[in-house]
């Protein structure tokens, strides 16, 4: 066993070693980065426009 | 001869970027090899609709028959959910993936390759790879792409069966910022709090989480 196929096999294994608390864990995070991550993207938008607005920025096609 | 495409764009996510309608782009392989059926599926719910309330396109990378693409049709989720006949792509497999025409689903590593390629900025995750604890030589690739890609990545530290201060020196030389949010500590995937440090910048206007945002090019320094 090596290379990629090693990742899901080890996750399986601490999934089956915590009784399936890891993924709820996981399941958990992974929505929660969603909703920080559009927060981000949402902040980084802004950003760009308040620098548009303020000429800072050329946009070039 | 048919010359396949070097990227897919949805038209939603080309009309996003054209009028500055933020997205949030997402792994597939999280999907089909990172979670079991029937747990990827609430999993991508829960992803796309966290995403989808703030006003925000979610967008999955994958390779669809062989074409790289930046935010899959629901029809085509069916297959990577299925789990049947996907391989697993990293940023090295995505010529082999084109070149072989089949479903591939996209590591941390080769979404950034597409989000850099669609233009994408910011990307959520689970956990990004990093140092093995044995053979420590077995580093992930999503380290180098990191480096090289200007997108913020949202993730709950690198995978928790990782050497995790290995990760934390690789980041360290490769140039890669990392930004505790809500934490002044690298978070373990399963925890928050790892007694590593990272480079706390200033997140505060990013509000609350316990997310490490790794991140370069434009976003690093907003």
């Amino acid at each position: 066993m090596r290379g990629a196929d090693v990742t899901p096999l080890l996750l399986a294994e601490v999934e089956r070693e915590t009784d399936g608390e890891s993924l709820a864990a996981n399941l958990a995070l992974l929505e929660r980065n969603a909703g920080v991550a559009a927060d981000i993207a949402i902040a980084a938008r802004d950003v760009l426009e308040e620098r548009i607005e303020l000429g800072g920025v050329r946009m070039v096609q | 001869m048919h010359e396949p495409s070097l990227l897919r764009i949805l038209p939603d996510v080309v009309a996003a970027l054209s009028s500055r309608v933020p997205i949030v782009a997402l792994e597939s392989s999280v999907f089909a090899q990172g979670l079991p059926i029937p747990h990827n599926r609430t999993a991508a719910t829960a992803m796309t609709r966290a995403i989808s309330s703030r006003g925000v396109l979610p967008a999955i990378a994958a390779v669809v028959r062989g074409v790289p693409t930046m935010g899959i049709e629901p029809h085509e989720l069916e297959r990577f959910l299925a789990r049947e006949g996907v391989r697993k792509v990293s940023a090295r497999d995505l010529g082999v993936a084109v070149a072989a025409g089949q479903d591939g689903a996209t590591t941390v590593a080769a979404t950034l390759a597409l989000c850099t390629l669609a233009g994408v900025r910011v990307f959520a995750t689970g956990g990004i790879g990093g140092v093995h604890r044995e053979p420590s030589i077995d580093e992930s690739a999503d380290l180098n792409e990191l480096a090289r890609s200007p997108i913020v990545v949202v993730c709950a530290g690198a995978k928790s069966i990782l050497d995790l201060p290995a990760t934390v020196e690789r980041l360290e030389t490769l140039g890669i910022p990392v930004i505790g949010y809500g934490t002044s500590e690298l978070p373990g995937f399963f925890t928050a709090e790892t007694g590593l440090p990272d480079a706390p910048t200033h997140p505060a206007r990013w509000r609350e989480s316990s997310a490490l945002t790794s991140a370069s090019g434009d976003a690093a320094r907003s």
